[in-house]
């Protein structure tokens, strides 16, 4: 077990419980939290090696925790996957150019969170994690721009 | 006349000159300015003898205010091809300056615009054009048509009255300066002192620079300078000394020879001049008359412009002759006083006792007779008596007469008159001042009907101004006597002094009279261009008419609204107003003024009982003796009639009638003024009224995109006042937020783009950006306005507020999103929970699994709350939404729900019953709904605390139980209380939390449907209290509750 920490934010009791049990079953060691505000503190303290963000939050919501990790030196540069309901493909898109590494919607296959974190704590380094974001946000942009042309 | 490369301007004729009065002239042009809304005018007046040039007055209104440029320029570029415009007449051009030349294009400086020519008339003359430019609107509609060509009217007689005036001013100042020549040549001055004293006067009057006086030697061959104006001291004696050879003058000779004046008008070029002296004195312009008496040669008057050339009008030519002929007098004279010593102070006597009675300003009739009496005693002769012509038919009358009885006087009228049928008079006598005696008229009447038998010798000499006659003097002699040639020079001589003194007299009286009438015009014409009151301007009309015509009665009778009454206007000379305005003449009655009404003819009826035409009707009451009916007209176009009556004999002549036609045309023209204005004015009003009052904004822009209308709607929409937008550019005044950031913002209204394209939009969709750069939604109408011509399009904007509307629809949008994501979260955790129970490869301990299992149960009881109230909202939008009620009690009810919810606030629900009974009738399924959402709220807004202390109070009381739930959560701030109890809107503090925007919204429309009421209590901070009454029963208007069969079985009691 490589026992890489885990930080999920998200203001849903039940959906914490769910990513913490599936990831716990995976051996990681993770942290939760149900407030962004409160998120952005343990991602100071605790230093996870990954992120896995909610969008729709009262108060501080998951593209200003975002934001603020960013800005932090100590946080700036954790992959941060998001998990949320909003589905638009704008919110996608808007997820990835803000620097988040994967966007999952909800609901969501646990075994499939468990696979994007695996991937995304190997041992890339952080010009290839950027290099695969750029990747996605070129193919998220295609995707709008065909819906665009076809009028939808 | 040279022509220069800049155009000199000067004045070719003192006839008429406004220089002494641009300031009316600049006043009326001004105000036309105004009135006309236009943006640049010329007046060109038509000079009134050439025809062939104009005064050009020019007036352009720009941004810096009116520049006004007064120009006499008698040959302005396009001058000799400009035509005449018809009288009254109208052109538009779509570049005025084309049309009206030089002088106004010169101010507009190559701007081209759009405009209108009108001929200008003037008593039935025309006298000029006026155009008028206007920029930036159009003129075209056929009120302002009308209302220009009523504008042009009133120039007309404004300027006409002023022209006319100053013509006869310098008629009055012409005919006193040779009054004050005759008084020199009849004053016993040296010789020397008279010409140079008449040389003075020659200068002045025809603006020349230098005169002089050149007589010839006795042997006829040389010329001695006798008189000088304008030389130099220092040349003045070495001239004086020196003469002359007339082979050496061939400009004097030539003048001499032919007994006509030279006129040489570029001395420079002309063949005839002396080059060398010309270049040394600079002349420019010169005018050689000469002094002839009879055939005998005296000398020249010699003229000179030196400051700029001068075309010499005929006027000028006259005057210059007029001058010639007394210096010749003065010559001739001044020979006789050497002569005759007996003679010579017989006329000095009579010619100090004429100069004199000039002095003091006599009446004509006082100097006619101080001529006759002081000819008759000069001459020592038994009659005299002076004729005088009627400047109508030329025909002479007797105006004065001396004698030593009646009967003397008619035998000498009787001899002239025989003398005149005889055909040897008035012109042959016309000639006796200058023709010398050889002319002259010495009769003895040897005809044998003569009365007498050795009838009187009798002697007539013309009285002549210049080279007019406008009389004669004849004196008859005693018995026996005879005239001698000596005596004929002395009438001769003192005749041209009272002549002069005669014309002066009866022009004074003219020019006064002319004057008067003409001061009244032009105050009349400044009244109606300041279109003060309608019945004010009226009145002073009627008065003028009553002064000027001498009648005792003056009304305006104008033509009804129907077109079938005249009805007298109030303001009446010689009538009370009741009296006047009770007068009313239908058109069935045929009478008098119908009469002119209809055929446009002047009525006069001096002998009412002659004339079956009058209607006895007021002519009776008002005991009328005579009557003058003029017609009002514009155009074509009957106002009314002017009925003036009761003139004193002998009543009215036709000179009153032509006069009259004046005041009324001006009359007409107020009228009809006044109506255009009112109309216009209504009009004008009723579209402001209608564009400022609208509730749609409404912004309207010229050809540039300036805003040139901007109302009220439109003020509070973009935070402009009004007085700051207009003049601006729209595009630039009222923009668009960038779409996209780090854009710049664009112009909200593309005003420009219709005007453009030419097309009008029917409706689109915008932002705008308020002054204070607030976000207004808008959705706007534009619409091209086309003119005739093109260059004066309008753009306007509709535009309306639909920020209300786009609201509500992002409500609609925000709430179709936020569903997906409220029916996805429980989905979400539902599908979670089982999917990692099932997962294959993992294996969950026992506590775990229950857990799960729990979590599933919350989130699928969340998820049936979330479509409880999607399947609630849409009954009510569709109108099905109606409450099943029976009785039930309240208690097992509201603690199931607090029990479910005691969970997720982490079990701090207080519940606390007040009062007494909680049974009401309602539907209890939806009471649950009420309050799961009320405490649902709670706890989602609980804040970042988690305070769940939250307390549920139901009070049962008399006739309701009224629910309080207070939390200490986030609250609701002050400015949105009002609103959320509205379909989907949620707070911006809710944005980030889950929610559809139905929950409030539900409760309210269910407490509604049972007759109770909900509320958002205030001072609750923090936090929030929301309270709901619920009736027990339902009062008698509504529905009655649905019996229930197995309502027992729902009733559960609990403590």
């Amino acid at each position: 077990m490589s026992g890489e920490k885990i930080l999920v934010i998200d203001d849903e009791v039940g959906m914490l419980d769910i990513v913490a049990t599936n990831l716990q079953a995976e051996g990681y060691r993770v942290v939760t939290s149900t407030s962004g505000e409160s998120g952005i503190e343990l991602a100071g303290s605790e230093l996870p090696d990954l992120i896995i963000l909610d969008i729709m939050m009262p108060e501080i919501d998951g593209w200003e925790v975002l934001r603020t990790l960013e800005e932090e030196p100590a946080t700036a540069g954790l992959p941060v996957i998001m998990l949320t309901a909003k589905v638009d493909d704008t919110d996608v898109l808007e997820g990835l150019e803000r620097g988040a590494v994967e966007y999952i919607t909800k609901p969501f296959f646990p075994e499939n969170l468990v696979a994007t974190v695996k991937i995304n704590l190997r041992a890339f380094d952080k010009s290839l994690r950027d290099e695969h974001r750029a990747s996605l946000i070129e193919r998220r942009k295609g995707i709008l721009d065909q819906r665009q042309q076809r009028g939808e | 006349m040279g022509t220069t490369e800049e155009p000199e301007i000067y004045l070719a004729d003192p006839l008429p000159t406004l220089d002494s009065a641009p300031d009316g002239l600049r006043e009326l042009l001004e105000q036309t300015l105004i009135v006309a809304g236009a943006a640049a005018i010329q007046l060109t007046l038509r000079g009134p003898a050439s025809g062939g040039f104009g005064y050009v007055h020019a007036v352009v209104a720009s941004p810096d205010g009116v520049t006004f440029r007064y120009m006499t320029e008698p040959s302005y570029p396009g001058a000799e091809t400009a035509t005449d415009p018809v009288l009254g007449s109208l052109i538009w051009s779509d570049d005025i300056a084309l049309v009206a030349g030089q002088p106004l294009a010169g101010l507009l400086k190559g701007r081209s615009i759009a405009g209108v020519e009108l001929g200008l008339e003037f008593e039935a003359r025309n006298i000029g054009s006026v155009h008028i430019g206007f920029e930036g609107r159009n003129p075209r509609r056929s009120k302002t048509i009308k209302f220009l060509c009523a504008l042009a009217r009133q120039t007309s007689i404004g300027i006409g009255g002023l022209v006319e005036a100053q013509a006869l001013k310098g008629q009055v100042e012409q005919s006193r300066a040779l009054a004050d020549i005759a008084r020199i040549s009849t004053s016993t001055l040296q010789l020397d002192e008279m010409l140079d004293r008449l040389v003075a006067a020659a200068a002045r009057l025809t603006h020349a620079d230098r005169a002089s006086i050149w007589l010839l030697s006795p042997d006829g061959e040389r010329l001695l300078a006798s008189a000088m104006f304008g030389v130099d001291q220092k040349f003045l004696s070495a001239w004086k000394q020196g003469d002359q050879l007339l082979t050496d003058q061939p400009l004097s000779r030539e003048a001499l020879e032919s007994g006509t004046p030279v006129v040489v008008l570029d001395a420079a070029s002309d063949p005839r001049t002396d080059k060398a002296a010309v270049e040394f004195f600079g002349d420019k312009s010169l005018l050689i008359v000469p002094l002839t008496l009879g055939l005998r040669a005296l000398g020249t008057l010699y003229l000179n412009h030196i400051e700029k050339p001068h075309a010499y009008t005929a006027s000028e030519i006259q005057v210059a002759l007029a001058i010639a002929s007394q210096a010749t007098s003065a010559i001739e004279n001044a020979r006789l006083y050497a002569e005759s010593e007996e003679q010579r102070e017989r006329l000095r006597a009579s010619f100090r006792r004429l100069g004199d009675a000039l002095g003091s300003g006599p009446t004509l009739d006082e100097t006619l007779q101080l001529v006759v009496n002081i000819a008759r005693e000069m001459m020592d002769a038994r009659a005299c008596v002076l004729e005088l012509e009627e400047q109508v038919d030329g025909r002479s009358t007797v105006r004065a007469s001396a004698g030593e009885s009646p009967s003397s006087v008619d035998d000498l009228v009787r001899l002239v008159d025989q003398a005149t049928t005889n055909g040897s008079a008035p012109e042959s006598l016309s000639r006796l001042l200058s023709g010398g005696r050889s002319e002259g008229q010495r009769k003895r009447d040897e005809s044998p009907d003569s009365l007498e038998d050795s009838p009187p010798p009798l002697l007539s000499v013309a009285l002549s101004v210049g080279d007019r006659q406008i009389g004669s003097l004849s004196i008859a002699g005693k018995t026996g006597a005879e005239f001698s040639d000596e005596d004929m020079e002395l009438l001769g001589g003192f005749a041209g002094g009272a002549a002069v003194a005669i014309r002066r007299s009866t022009l004074e009286v003219e020019v006064k009279a002319r004057l008067d009438h003409l001061s009244g015009l032009y105050s009349l014409s400044q009244a109606i261009s300041s279109l003060g009151d309608f019945n004010e301007t009226l009145a002073h009309i009627v008065d003028q008419i009553a002064t000027v015509l001498d009648v005792e009665r003056c009304v305006i009778l104008l033509l009804d609204d129907s077109g079938t009454k005249l009805v007298g206007h109030p303001h009446a000379f010689g009538l009370e107003p009741e009296q006047a305005a009770s007068m009313s003449l239908g058109k069935e009655e045929a009478t008098a003024s119908w009469h002119v009404l209809d055929t446009g003819e002047p009525l006069v009826a001096n002998d009412r009982m002659a004339d079956d035409r009058l209607s006895p009707r007021y002519v009776d009451e008002f005991g009328d003796k005579n009557l003058l009916i003029v017609p009002m007209r514009v155009g074509e176009s009957p106002v009314g009639v002017i009925r003036a009556s009761n003139k004193p004999p002998p009543g009215f002549i036709e000179g009153d009638a032509r006069l009259m036609n004046i005041f009324a045309t001006q009359a007409a023209v107020i009228v009809q003024n006044a109506t255009l204005f009112r109309e216009v004015m209504r009009e004008a009003r009723q579209l402001e009224a209608i564009i400022s009052e609208a509730s749609d904004g409404i912004a309207v822009v010229d050809s540039h995109g300036q805003i040139i209308a901007f109302n009220g709607a439109m003020e509070s929409l973009t935070g402009w006042p009004r007085a700051e937008a207009i003049g601006r550019d729209c595009e630039e005044l009222i923009q668009t937020p960038a779409s996209r950031a780090g854009d710049d913002a664009g112009a909200a209204l593309p005003l420009k783009t219709v005007l453009e394209t030419k097309e009008s939009i029917p409706y689109s969709e915008t932002v705008l950006l308020s002054r204070d750069g607030k976000r207004v939604d808008v959705g706007v109408s534009y619409s091209y306005v086309p003119s005739p011509w093109d260059e004066s399009p309008l753009a306007v904007a509709i535009v309306r507020d639909i920020s209300a509307l786009k609201e509500v629809e992002g409500m609609k949008s925000d709430f179709v999103s936020l569903v997906s994501h409220e029916l996805r979260t429980p989905l979400a955790l539902i599908k979670g929970y089982i999917a990692t129970l099932l997962r294959p490869d993992m294996e969950l301990d026992p506590d775990t699994k229950h857990r799960f299992q729990i979590g599933i149960n919350e989130a699928a009881d969340r998820l049936s709350l979330i479509v409880h109230n999607l399947l609630s909202t849409s009954r009510i939008e569709s109108g099905l939404f109606r409450p099943h009620r029976k009785e039930i009690e309240l208690v097992p009810l509201v603690e199931r729900v607090v029990s479910e919810l005691q969970e997720s606030a982490h079990g701090q629900l207080d519940l606390v019953w007040r009062g007494e009974g909680f049974r009401v009738v309602a539907d209890g399924e939806q009471i649950s709904l009420v309050l799961g959402n009320l405490i649902g709220n709670s706890i989602k807004y609980a804040g970042p605390n988690q305070d769940m202390s939250i307390r549920i109070t139901v009070d049962g009381r008399k006739d309701d139980v009224k629910f309080t739930i207070r939390d200490r959560g986030i609250g609701i701030p002050e400015d949105l209380r009002g609103r959320i109890f509205e379909k989907f809107y949620r707070g911006p503090e809710s944005q980030s939390a889950p929610g559809t925007g139905l929950g409030l919204y539900i409760c309210r429309k269910v407490i509604e449907a049972h007759g109770g009421k909900i509320t958002l209590e205030g001072d609750s901070e923090p936090g929030t209290q929301i309270s709901f009454i619920l009736p027990r029963s339902l009062s008698q208007k509504d529905d009655p509750p649905e019996p229930d069969i197995g309502a027992d079985n729902d009733r559960r009691v609990s403590g």
